[in-house]
């Protein structure tokens, strides 16, 4: 066994190991050996790779330097650094070799060792492979743990880079979120829940709070007054503290600040937790939504206002509808449908007026409301609408301009209310008004009415003729405007009672001077309203002075009739009754009996004239037979036939040219008329000078006339006599000598008035009469 | 496994799909690490869920998965990092095989936590041999084998074929690949 314990080359020592060649150079495969010249002895198999020039003979300090010590490679160096690590660089590749000097059998020395290369760059650049090395060479090893780190290096920078891109990104990212929060105009913080502190605020924390960070724990910032809101935010903070990242803590609460004002916060937080995963505190951002709030309220009575609006405006029983800009309807109630028959899916979206038809209907009012809601003002009008059963209605619409913050008009609001009944009445009641006007306008009669405060409030045409005052004037006068008034047409000895002191059922009569004298009946109907409490006074002012002439012409003829009958019927009975109560011889009984005779033959005659004259004025000649003939067979007949008694003389026939005219007649009623003319000309003639006949003619207001005239040369009239020669019972001779009933001339004027004619008279005191009685002469 | 064979899948996934895509394999496996530090050691189940992960996302088979890593880790993760070092393993397809269990021993020796697997060659002919693969791991790696000796010869710019000769727990103690390499060799 060998002594390890001895070293080599000590006495003694005897190797125990010794390698054949090939394994000698396969274990060193760049060992190299050389003589104590320094001439190379023996070179590896590998060395020859890098360093061929290393051939037995060639001097080692050829190719080789001494590194390492940085000596001259000398056999004294070599031999002083045995078994100590040496370096020697190969001259030409510049590799460096890493190795030891032990000694040779023999003389000379061997090197032991192997090239150093840093990376797997440079052993390929020397052109060698690990397969050039020992297997036992830890130069793979090397070369890997190498590359190994600068992969490591390499890793490290790459992680080096992208800690760096992600601390800039989180940089930016930070700072973006914070301009977002300041541009939010909230407020960051951080609290610990440890210490009940804020870790971190944003700069205006003390602007919206009004403490400073220091003054005001976390914990106070949320400590409410109304105890549920506070339950709450504890139970989120509690969670929070547990641990549980995935609440969002939200709140929103009413807080007071340092300077006592109370605002409201909208308060956000997640939680925090430590490098351990401990919940550590909250991060969070205070909103102050103060104005939000205030608007949300606002918004909120707004909603409920118009909530209650639309509760209005559906259950009404007015139609409402809205419109937008353009005017087509977006909008309406239920009312609008029962009053157009229209349902609301005909309505919405369209034009209204053309669904409605409003612009053929009331072309007038569709273009004014148009021109109102161009200019976005109020309108009100009354138009007619067509249902959607065609019939037609009236409604009363309103519309209002809805406009925007900027002014501009947004829409219209448009309520109609129907109003057919009322305009229907109104219609009505304005025909009845017109009926009524137009037969107080007839009347002759004159109304006048005054309203609950004694004011005119209606006159027709009479009345404003009687007071000679327009419509105008009177609609402006009281009751004692009118009493004045009606003072003032009075005579001056009459002064008539006032408008309201007449009462129903009186009868005033009143006599007017002015604007002609007139006698006029007022009497007044009162209408009362109980539930006002007022009442209307209509007056009826009837002219009845005509009735007030008649009656008095008819006591005058009552008294005259009487006087005229009474007188020869008193004669008669005056005579009748002395040839009954006395004897008297035959010559004086038929004297007395001649005078019975003329006395009732007048009375005959009287009577007879005043049936004639009834009979004319009842039928106002509707009885008369009227036919064409010619005047003159007429007159000749009657001038031929007329006999007096005790009058010789003849009437004279002038011709003249109006004999071919043809007139309109009764012929019977003419020759009547004619007799009596005739009559009167031979009575009131005494039976002397000519009694003449003749037919002029004549134009008057465009008709053509031709008359009858008769001419006498006997005692005439005086003009006031020629005045009443119409009168009935009026005779011309006050002495009563002449007979006569005194109706002739009044049944002459008469026939010949219903004839379409007049009864013309002229007279000339004891020279004459002459009456013409002028007739139309018929048409063609 | 090193964080260097994970950032590799990485690679390999950004490379042929974008980051999106290597975003939701990371997703899809649970692995949120945003960077493998190259030789620092991780689960192998890290490693296995990205490969899982991977096989989700693009819709291949894991199998698949394996054999394009193994060809990728040749041709791009090995010799970007040990170019050098991979090329003096040997100078073509069989030196390198057969020298490849010497790189294994010392890749080993520098990195214990890899557990590097052990390879040795037999039946070496003129263009084929019988490639001996153990591994410690439960599951076994063929696939990703395969494509290690697909990336070999593509990085000699040589023809091969790999087939299992024998699967490991089935037929073998370990399993065995037929490799052959050459002009004739079909692809």
């Amino acid at each position: 066994m060998p002594h390890l314990s001895l070293p080599p080359g000590a006495p003694g020592w005897t190797p125990a190991v010794s390698l054949a060649p090939d394994d000698f150079a396969r274990a060193f495969p760049f060992h190299f050996a050389c003589n104590r010249d320094l001439r190379v002895v023996q070179a590896g198999q590998s060395l020859d790779r890098i360093a061929p020039e290393v051939l037995p003979g060639a001097r080692l300090v050829d190719s080789f330097d001494l590194a390492r010590p940085n000596r001259e490679l000398t056999a004294a160096e070599i031999e002083a650094r045995l078994g100590s690590l040496m370096l020697l660089e190969h001259r030409r590749s510049k590799v460096l070799f890493r190795g030891q000097f032990v000694t040779a059998q023999g003389a000379g020395w061997v090197f032991l060792g192997s090239p150093w290369f840093m990376t797997a760059e440079e052993l390929e650049a020397a052109g060698l492979s690990l397969a050039d090395f020992a297997a036992q060479d830890s130069i793979a090893e090397l070369l890997l743990v190498s590359q190994t780190q600068q992969i490591a290096i390499a890793n490290l920078s790459q992680l080096n880079a992208q800690l760096s891109l992600q601390r800039e990104t989180l940089r930016r990212t930070e700072s973006l979120y914070r301009s977002a929060i300041a541009a939010s105009y909230g407020v960051a913080y951080q609290e610990s829940f440890d210490d009940d502190t804020f870790v971190y605020v944003g700069e205006d924390f003390e602007d919206l709070t009004r403490f400073a960070p220091g003054q005001l724990p976390p914990s106070q910032l949320r400590r409410l007054e109304r105890a549920q809101e506070s339950s709450e935010l504890a139970g989120q903070t509690n969670i929070l503290r547990s641990g549980d990242s995935t609440l969002r803590r939200r709140s929103d609460y009413e807080f007071v600040r340092g300077d006592g004002k109370t605002r409201w916060f909208s308060d956000s937080s997640v939680l925090v937790k430590d490098a351990d995963g401990r919940p550590s505190g909250a991060i969070g951002i205070l909103f102050d939504i103060t104005l939000r709030k205030e608007g949300e309220e606002r918004l909120r009575a707004s909603e409920e206002e118009a909530r209650r609006l639309a509760i209005v405006a559906a259950r009404t029983s007015s139609a409402v509808i809205l419109l937008d800009a353009e005017r087509r309807a977006i909008w309406c109630n239920d009312a609008l449908s029962r009053l157009t028959g229209f349902g609301k899916q005909d309505l919405i979206g369209r034009m209204v007026r053309d669904v409605l038809d409003i612009e053929s209907l009331d072309p007038a009012v569709a273009a004014a409301s148009n021109e109102a809601m161009r200019a976005g003002a109020e309108f009100r009008a009354d138009t007619r609408l067509r249902r959607a059963d065609g019939t037609i209605i009236w409604v009363s619409a309103e519309v209002q301009t809805l406009r925007d913050k900027t002014g501009r008009i947004s829409g219209f609001i448009v309520v109609g209310t129907d109003i057919n009944a009322t305009k229907l009445y109104e219609q009505r009641l304005d025909k009845v008004g017109k009926e009524l006007e137009a037969i107080l306008g007839v009347i002759p009669g004159g109304v006048v009415a005054l309203n609950e405060d004694s004011v005119v409030a209606y006159s027709n045409a009479a009345f404003e003729a009687m007071f000679g005052c327009s419509r105008q004037e009177l609609s402006s006068m009281t009751a004692s405007d009118l009493d004045r008034k009606l003072a003032a047409l009075c005579h001056g000895d009459h002064e008539p009672a006032g408008f309201l002191e007449l009462g129903e059922g009186d009868v005033d009569m009143v006599r007017i001077a002015r604007p002609s004298p007139a006698i006029l009946a007022r009497t007044v109907r009162i209408v009362k309203d109980p539930e006002a409490a007022t009442q209307w006074r209509a007056y009826y002012l009837r002219d009845v002075t005509r009735e007030a002439e008649v009656d008095r012409m008819k006591s005058e003829f009552l008294s005259h009739a009487a006087h005229e009958l009474r007188t020869p019927m008193s004669s008669v009975h005056g005579f009748a009754e002395l040839l009954i109560s006395r004897d008297f011889d035959a010559e004086t009984s038929r004297t007395i009996a001649r005078t019975i005779h003329r006395q009732s033959s007048l009375l005959v005659q009287m009577v007879n004239e005043l049936l004639d004259l009834a009979r004319i004025e009842a039928g106002r000649g509707l009885d008369f037979v009227m036919t064409s003939e010619r005047l003159e067979p007429i007159v000749r007949d009657v001038v031929d036939s007329m006999l007096v008694p005790g009058d010789d003389r003849r009437a004279e026939l002038i011709p003249s040219d109006a004999e071919r005219l043809l007139v309109h007649v009764d012929s019977g009623k003419l020759r009547q008329a004619l007799t009596n003319v005739l009559a009167n000309a031979f009575k009131y003639s005494r039976g002397s000078g000519s009694i003449r006949v003749w037919l002029p003619q004549r134009r008057r207001r465009g008709v053509t006339e031709v008359g009858i005239r008769v001419s006498d040369e006997g005692i005439g009239m005086t003009p006031e006599q020629v005045s009443r020669i119409f009168e009935r019972f009026y005779r011309a001779d006050p002495a009563g000598d002449i007979p006569g009933t005194g109706l002739g001339m009044t049944l002459v004027n008469s026939l010949v008035e219903a004839m379409g004619g007049q009864t013309e008279v002229t007279s000339e005191l004891n020279r004459g009469t002459t009456v013409t009685l002028w007739l139309p002469v018929a048409r063609s | 496994m090193y964080g260097l064979v994970n950032q590799a899948i990485r690679e390999m996934v950004t490379r042929d799909h974008g980051e999106a895509a290597w975003q939701r394999v990371k997703q899809e496996s649970g692995v949120d690490t945003d960077v493998f530090v190259a030789n620092a050691p991780y689960g192998d189940d890290v490693t296995y869920r990205l490969v899982a992960g991977a096989s989700t996302v693009l819709g291949a088979p894991e199998v698949d998965v394996l054999r394009a890593f193994g060809e990728f880790w040749v041709l791009h993760t090995a010799l970007r990092s040990y170019g050098p070092l991979m090329r003096s393993v040997g100078r073509d397809v069989p030196e390198f095989l057969q020298k490849l269990p010497h790189l294994h021993d010392r890749i080993h020796m520098v990195f214990p936590e890899l557990r590097p697997p052990e390879f040795s060659c037999s039946d070496v002919q003129g263009d084929s041999l019988l490639l001996h693969y153990r591994t410690q791991r439960p599951t076994g790696l063929e696939p990703f084998v395969e494509g290690l000796v697909h990336g070999i010869g593509r990085m000699f710019d040589t023809p091969v074929t790999v087939r299992l000769h024998a699967q490991r727990d089935v037929d073998s103690s370990h399993s065995i690949f037929h490799v052959a390499w050459g002009e004739r060799c079909p692809t």
